[in-house]
């Protein structure tokens, strides 16, 4: 899967790295169980800091994306990926709501923003499954 | 006239100064004169002029300083060979370097007068590259040592019967112009010069293997693949190269103890070089920097263009030596030339490529030590 680190964004290199690992899982770009270069050898070929990618791995590693082995480094999870918990559903809510927000104020129905959620889901290749 | 020093002051210098007049038409086109421009400009007429002048001045410079070489072989013997092709390389070196540096500067100008990159940039990286095969294993060094273990046990084996005065150095004549009394060492050199060797390869394919990605934004998939391409062509080269070398050091025991014509193991040895040097230059035209000569289809699924490469210019001092303390990267492509180079800010970098230099400097003083 192709990395793409966009350097005018304001968003923060590792949160990058850690969302763009995360769709590729979803998407099917990156396959349970594949090797991921090790945290020197990606922050090499991106040219930035160490501990700009020991981050996104960790907290990548902490969430469950991911397994990070001494002798085989950094794969994908290759067990059941992190339930849908109740914390989950709560952070899910917490980052949902500001954009529900937003699109009221724009006028957005819930219909439409619905819309674009299940588009979304289908870019994935998942099909709206549990949409 | 010297026929043998006309003929070693063309065969170094002509394809020294055809490789220097070249550079900046083997460079990736993302780059020019040690400067980040996007791909569209590189065909700029302005640009366009200023390799040919680059390469022009280059190429005349080369051509006088080979004119005054051969002019003064006319005056000189072989002997002078050991300072005359230094000093000529070194000014034709010196030649390129004052129009490299002219043209680096006034493309840096040129850049900032017309906006040559896009500020919409992007830095792209391949999960997968770090399975992808990189390089020749370096098993492939195996036949090397091959070869050094069968001269190392042929000097040991006839050890008695080499002559009891070593030949160190001959001219190009073959006559002798050194000689020391027999050793170990001394019969061994060959070999260990060979073990050297071996190691500067291992360390040469390492580099090829590890160094950093470094595809183009603008077209990923079509950059993956010119450079693995471009890193398994020179990995092997460089392993075939090695072979040659190696093998040609094996002549020159062979030589000792056989006491067959100089001239013989010279031919041999200036037969290897030619096919390095020759090889190096088909290799650096028909690849070009990064693979960036070799033809891809545009394979499916490539995203449309829109972003560019990452301008790091102001980590390239002067456009050709990378100094980068965030990049953990050791090894990378170079920007003005075919090749690689290294993180100036990296302390492995210093180690490994000062490290075989000392490694030779204290074989030397040891050999030296011993002959007394």
């Amino acid at each position: 899967m192709l990395i793409r680190i966009d350097l005018q964004s304001d968003e923060p290199i590792y949160v990058q790295l850690f969302n763009q690992i995360v769709e590729g899982i979803a998407s099917g770009a990156l396959r349970p169980g594949e090797t991921l270069p090790s945290v020197r050898s990606l922050a090499a070929d991106l040219g930035i800091n160490l501990h700009t990618v020991g981050k996104a791995y960790t907290q990548l590693r902490q969430e469950g994306y991911i397994q990070i082995h001494r002798q085989k480094g950094a794969l994908v999870q290759p067990g059941p990926m992190p339930e849908a918990d109740g914390e989950f559903f709560g952070k899910l809510e917490k980052r949902l709501r500001p954009l529900v927000a937003e699109a009221i104020c724009r006028g957005v129905d819930e219909r439409r923003f619905c819309e674009v959620c299940g588009r979304l889901y289908r870019q994935f290749g998942k099909g709206g499954v549990g949409a | 006239m010297n026929g043998l020093l006309t003929v070693m002051l063309i065969v170094v210098l002509a394809p020294l100064g055809v490789m220097v007049a070249a550079i900046p038409y083997l460079t990736r086109k993302t780059e020019s004169f040690g400067v980040s421009i996007e791909e569209r400009h590189w065909l700029d007429p302005e640009i366009r002029g200023m390799r040919r002048t680059y390469a022009l001045g280059t190429g005349t410079a080369a051509a006088l300083v080979l004119l005054a070489g051969l002019a003064a072989a006319a005056f000189l013997d072989e002997r002078s060979l050991v300072w005359l092709l230094p000093a000529l390389t070194g000014v034709m070196l010196i030649a390129q370097a004052a129009f490299y540096l002219r043209f680096h500067f006034r493309m840096k100008a040129l850049k900032v007068r017309r906006g040559l990159l896009s500020s919409e940039q992007e830095i792209v990286a391949d999960t997968a590259f770090h399975r992808e095969k990189r390089a020749f294993s370096n098993r492939w060094l195996l036949p090397h040592l091959a070869v050094a273990a069968a001269t190392a046990a042929f000097c040991l084996i006839f050890y008695d019967r080499f002559p009891e005065q070593l030949v160190m150095q001959y001219d190009l004549q073959g006559n002798p112009t050194r000689t020391v009394g027999k050793s170990y060492p001394g019969v061994l050199m060959p070999v260990i010069l060979q073990l050297f060797l071996v190691l500067m390869f291992w360390i040469t394919n390492y580099m090829i293997a590890s160094s950093k990605q470094q595809l183009d934004a603008s077209r990923p998939r079509q950059s993956l693949v010119q450079n693995l391409a471009f890193r398994r062509r020179w990995s092997a080269f460089m392993l075939i190269a090695g072979f040659l070398m190696v093998l040609s050091f094996a002549v020159m025991p062979l030589q000792m103890m056989f006491q067959f014509p100089v001239s013989a193991a010279l031919a041999a040895l200036l037969a290897a070089s030619m096919f390095i040097v020759l090889g190096s230059i088909v290799l650096a035209v028909t690849t070009g920097q990064g693979g960036s000569r070799i033809r891809v289809g545009e394979p499916a699924g490539e995203p449309a263009a829109g972003r560019v490469n990452r301008d790091d210019d102001r980590h390239w001092k002067l456009g050709v030596f990378y100094f980068n303390p965030d990049d953990p990267a050791i090894f990378l492509e170079k920007r003005f030339g075919v090749g690689w180079t290294v993180n100036w800010a990296r302390p492995a970098a210093w180690a490994l490529l000062f490290g075989p230099l000392v490694l030779i400097v204290v074989i030397l003083i040891t050999l030296e030590m011993l002959d007394v």
